[in-house]
Formats: C-alpha cells, structure tokens, sequence
C-alpha cells in the first residue's frame, strides 16, 4: 500500500481548499501532522480511502509502524473501505462522523435516507472514543450546568496534555467476506479500556436515559458492541 | 455554536446557530446564564439555524428545562431542524418539551 505524504500543515486554522496531491490511487495517504479540513474533504471526495495523521511535531507512521498500525485495524475476514485515524486533538477538532458518512454516501455505501442516523451514532461512538476512551473522562450529570462546565474545564486539560492527546481514533468501515452481514464501522480508541459487561443493555428503554449517547448509538445501526476490552465498539449496518 | 437572546413581553428567546455538541460544553453555560438572567413567563429556545445536535445537547436543553420548572415559566422548543427531530424522537424529547415548528 502506498503512503504518499502531504507537506506539514500551514500557520493558519483552515488551508485554503487548492488541489490535493495525488494520493496514488487507491491507498493510504499519511499527513504529516495534524489534518486539515482540506485534506478531509479529499478523504470525502475518495481521493484515498485511508487517512492517518500525526500530532503536530511527529512524522506520520511509516515502514514497519504504519504496517503495525493497519494491521491494529484490520478485523479478521474483513475488506477495509474507509479509515479515518487522527490523533486525539485532530479528532476532537473535526467532524470524525461527518467525513466518514461523507465519504460512504460518496462511495455508494450507505445511501441518503440512512446518513442522519448513522452520522448521529457514529458522532456518539466517536465522543464516547475521545472523552471515555483517549481523555479517560466519566460523564457530567447532564442536569447540572456546573457538572458541564467543569467537564469542558476537564477535557481542555487533558488535550493539552500530550500523554492524551496523541493517542489515536480511528474509524474503520469495513466489508465482511459475506454481504449479508452487512456493513460493519469499527471504532478504536488507544484509552485504557473498561469492561462492557457493566453497561446496561437496556438503557434504550429506559425513558429517564433515552437522551443518553448509547440510545442514540443504537437507534443508528443493527447492533453495537464492544470488544471484551472495552477498545474498539463495532456498529454493524444492515446488508443493502 | 452561536446565539442570541432576545425578550419580548413576557417571552424570552434564545436563537442558536450551529453546532451543539460536547465540544460546546464551554459555551453551554454562558447560554444558560444569558437566557435565565431575566426572568420571563416563558423561554423559547430557536434551533431554526442549528445544524447538529449530539447528546450533550440534548443535556443542555435539559439543563434549561431544569432552569425554567425552577422559576415556575413553560420552555418550548421552535423550529426543530429535520435532522434533529430524528434524534428529538429517539430521546424522547416530545414528552418533556413543547416543540413547535
């Protein structure tokens, strides 16, 4: 697989979108540094169907690390499509859902009439990712604004701190070997992980949680779960 | 995300614009302040402009129900995006708001 590489990023906040360097074909294109917007609607566009980024001040994987990261995503039996895999702070600053149901409406994936909810639950998993995964959070008591602010306080910290906020998201689509299993979007975080059994898997039903992010993970897609370690979550869609 | 508050009699409204979603926490609470530092019979919170709304949204529009039960006002939602009444359905929100629009 080819990793061609993007010039580090520009001082300013948003690139001016000009044209994006080939990427190879179909292949993997590693940013040096954090990505940029212009770069994530390239990924949208199909120009790659593999993003990976680097925190600001290190080279993006290559050689045998970009070999060790790819294989981390790839699930057994499994076509990668897509894959999206920036750093915290990278991922906490753009659209993680947006660009990847982006990209599979452009690719034909997924069509229009699905994209509302699977962005919804693909957000979720990937805010579940960053704040419980990679910035080891818990969550605010959502009726109390106090609990809010000091939580904004709390993950503005914890991205400043490079311990957390190098550690990777990554959004795997991935085809299995039979389609009528449909679609399945892995998400890896690098946090410490936590044990799935102590979720409750009813929480859908309950009406005093049901604005909860894992009611609206579960209204998005067939089936989520979460591998023994609590590391990657698994959305799997229906077959088209 | 954005917003203004207006008053006008005894309603007062919050219109926001853009993104509501857990990397606003921040501004979630200057929201609630500007919206609550007047009192009002009732609060109506505007989402015509609001593109997105994820979980910790919703939690602040439960804060602000919270806010406006305590001084005794109605709180009503308008102008709901379409997208966002999909996700208004799956939390339920029918039941705790009145939403027009």
């Amino acid at each position: 697989m080819s990793a061609p590489s993007f010039p580090p990023a520009p001082a300013q906040p948003e690139a001016p979108s000009g044209p994006v360097p080939p990427s190879g074909g179909a292949g993997c294109l590693c940013h040096d540094g954090p990505v940029r917007p212009d770069i994530i609607r390239a990924f949208i566009r199909g120009e790659f169907p593999i993003l990976i980024d680097s925190p600001a001040g290190s080279p993006p994987p290559d050689g045998d690390a970009l070999d060790t990261l790819l294989g981390s995503l790839r699930h057994t039996g499994e076509e990668i499509l897509l894959a999206l895999s920036l750093h915290t702070l990278s991922a906490y600053e753009h659209d993680v859902s947006a660009a990847i149901t982006g990209a599979m409406l452009r690719q034909g994936l997924i069509t229009a009439d699905m994209v509302s909810r699977l962005r919804t639950a693909l957000h979720e998993a990937v805010a579940n990712a960053l704040i419980h995964g990679n910035l080891e959070l818990p969550s605010p008591r959502r009726d109390e604004l106090n609990d809010f602010v000091s939580f904004g306080d709390a993950i503005s910290a914890r991205l400043a701190d490079p311990a957390y906020a190098r550690r990777r998201l990554s959004v795997v689509v991935c085809a299995p070997a039979d389609p009528a299993e449909g679609l399945r979007l892995h998400i890896h975080n690098e946090g410490p992980g936590f044990n799935p059994a102590a979720l409750p898997p009813q929480e859908r039903r309950s009406p005093e949680r049901a604005h909860g992010g894992w009611a609206l993970i579960l209204a998005g897609c067939d089936h989520a779960v979460f591998t023994p370690d609590g590391r990657i979550l698994t959305l799997t869609l229906p077959p088209a | 995300m954005d917003y203004t508050v207006t008053s006008s009699g005894d309603t007062r409204t919050a219109s926001l614009k853009g993104r509501l979603t857990f990397q606003e926490q921040r501004l979630f609470r200057t929201l609630i302040e500007d919206m609550f530092s007047e009192a009002a019979a009732r609060y109506v919170i505007d989402l015509k402009q609001v593109e997105y709304i994820d979980s910790s949204g919703l939690g602040m529009l439960l804060i602000a129900r919270k806010r406006a039960q305590q001084a005794k006002a109605v709180i009503a939602l308008t102008n709901v995006p379409a997208n966002a009444r999909e996700t208004f359905t799956t939390a339920r929100f029918e039941d705790l708001f009145e939403i027009s629009g």
